[in-house]
């Protein structure tokens, strides 16, 4: 038979259950896996990866086999640690967990295919509801959780074909798109393009905007939030939370290449009781 | 998303002439094409393959835990990578689900915080008792105050 199951190699299982830190070793496993499902761990996702690593509080045998497992992806070991997670985790941890995942799959600005699939695996998995889960994405990255790419679909390849000889703009939110192959090669910097991705922002957007962006992505994603996890999961919050960092710094210094202009603020129409009306037109008057 | 591999009953590591064979079988002609652009091409073939994989990864995990019936499975049309089938008899997939379902536990075992009442029922059944008691004395003493067990004073 095509599909039928391999044997399960017990090394996994059997360090699972030993371990002392149970809940923390399914939330590196199930961390690394996003990491590693798109089939390519970028620089800063192995980067975050080693990070992680290092906050295991765990034997480093059961880091490696859970690394192991994520790398290769086998159903039977990942089972384990979802199982687990699935029925012993508190409902907060799980929330948690989405959160660190969804942080995870666009650490490299972008959202592939398989990442899409296993979010939202890990959304039905620790029962959280379509609606809630597309509240909670739009909260951790700024932009709403998009629909999954077909790869089996000869439009969705044609798309990525042209997009891929046509220069794709920075702030087009890309779902499936190929490997940036220049960009992989220099981990640590990152340019105003990146960072606009990174902060959910499209081109032209003024400093207010920037700043407001990244206070609510930096409030949702801070890692003392995810103490609750585990030390591992508040190292990779800690790496991600850097990246964000950075971002904004990036676009609060460079002044010309992703800001707009200073302009003064558009005349909105904000409710004010007692004479607003005249306000309100004079506001329009100038703004116009 | 379509599972090529599993509807064309081929391996996923099939090579280039079985795949062409196996297409060349299909009747439906848009869908041979389709077949044959992804899975004749190398390098779409690659980023199929990936994604493919993943999926059937995500598709076990998900019948073996029951959530291929769950809301975002449910959304898009994903019979392809949905596997109900039991697995052989013999095999270490099919002992372990028997030997699960005969002695897994009934509930969870995350703990439930219940009620002081619920966790001891001879407390509830004595709270009740004397709630119940304490209405019929009530009802008794309010009865007689009133005078209506007893007969009423003949008018003379």
């Amino acid at each position: 038979m095509l599909y039928e199951a391999t044997t399960t190699e017990p090394g996994f299982r059997e360090l699972f259950r030993g371990s002392e830190h149970r809940q923390a070793l399914c939330v590196l496993t199930i961390v690394a896996w996003v990491a590693c499902c798109d089939g390519k761990v970028s620089p800063r996702e192995q980067e975050l990866l080693r990070n992680t690593a290092e906050g295991y509080e765990g034997t480093e045998r059961e880091m490696a086999a859970a690394l192991e497992v994520a790398k290769s992806g086998q159903p039977e070991q990942l089972e384990v640690a979802c199982r687990y997670l699935r029925s012993h985790a508190s409902r907060s941890s799980k929330k948690l967990l989405a959160q660190l995942a969804i942080t995870m799959a666009v650490l490299d600005g972008r959202l592939s295919v398989s990442e899409n699939f296993v979010l939202q695996f890990l959304a039905d998995l620790l029962d959280i509801s379509p609606r809630a889960f597309n509240r909670l994405f739009e909260k951790t990255t700024g932009r709403p959780f998009p629909q999954a790419g077909d790869p089996s679909s000869i439009e969705w390849w044609k798309a990525r074909e042209q997009g891929r000889q046509a220069t794709p703009p920075a702030d087009q939110w890309r779902i499936g798109s190929p490997t940036r192959g220049p960009s992989d090669a220099k981990p640590a910097e990152m340019d105003p393009a990146e960072a606009l991705e990174v902060l959910g922002l499209e081109e032209g957007a003024t400093l207010e905007m920037i700043r407001s962006s990244y206070r609510r992505l930096a409030r949702k994603r801070h890692p003392d939030r995810f103490a609750k996890l585990g030390r591992a999961a508040i190292v990779t919050a800690t790496a991600a939370f850097e990246r964000l960092r950075q971002a904004h710094d990036l676009l609060i210094s460079t002044p010309s290449t992703a800001q707009a202009p200073a302009s003064p603020p558009p005349p909105v129409a904000r409710w004010r009781w007692r004479g607003s009306a005249a306000r309100q037109e004079a506001g329009a008057k100038v703004g116009a | 998303m379509r599972d090529f591999y599993r509807l064309l009953e081929v391996e996923p590591t099939a090579s280039r002439k079985e795949l062409r064979a196996a297409l060349m079988g299909v009747k439906d002609v848009s869908f041979r094409n389709r077949g044959a652009s992804i899975l004749l091409d190398e390098r779409r073939r690659a980023v199929y393959d990936r994604d493919r994989q993943v999926l059937a990864t995500i598709g076990r995990m998900r019948s073996h835990l029951g959530l291929y019936l769950a809301p975002f499975w449910a959304r898009g049309d994903m019979t392809d990578f949905t596997y109900t089938e039991t697995p052989a008899v013999g095999s270490p997939r099919f002992d372990d689900i028997i030997v699960k379902q005969a002695f897994a536990p009934a509930k969870s075992r995350r703990r439930r915080h219940r009620h002081r009442l619920s966790r001891n029922p001879e407390i509830k059944a004595a709270i009740i008792g004397g709630i119940i008691g304490l209405a019929l004395i009530l009802l008794l003493i309010f009865l007689s105050s009133h005078n209506l067990l007893s007969l009423p004073a003949p008018q003379q």
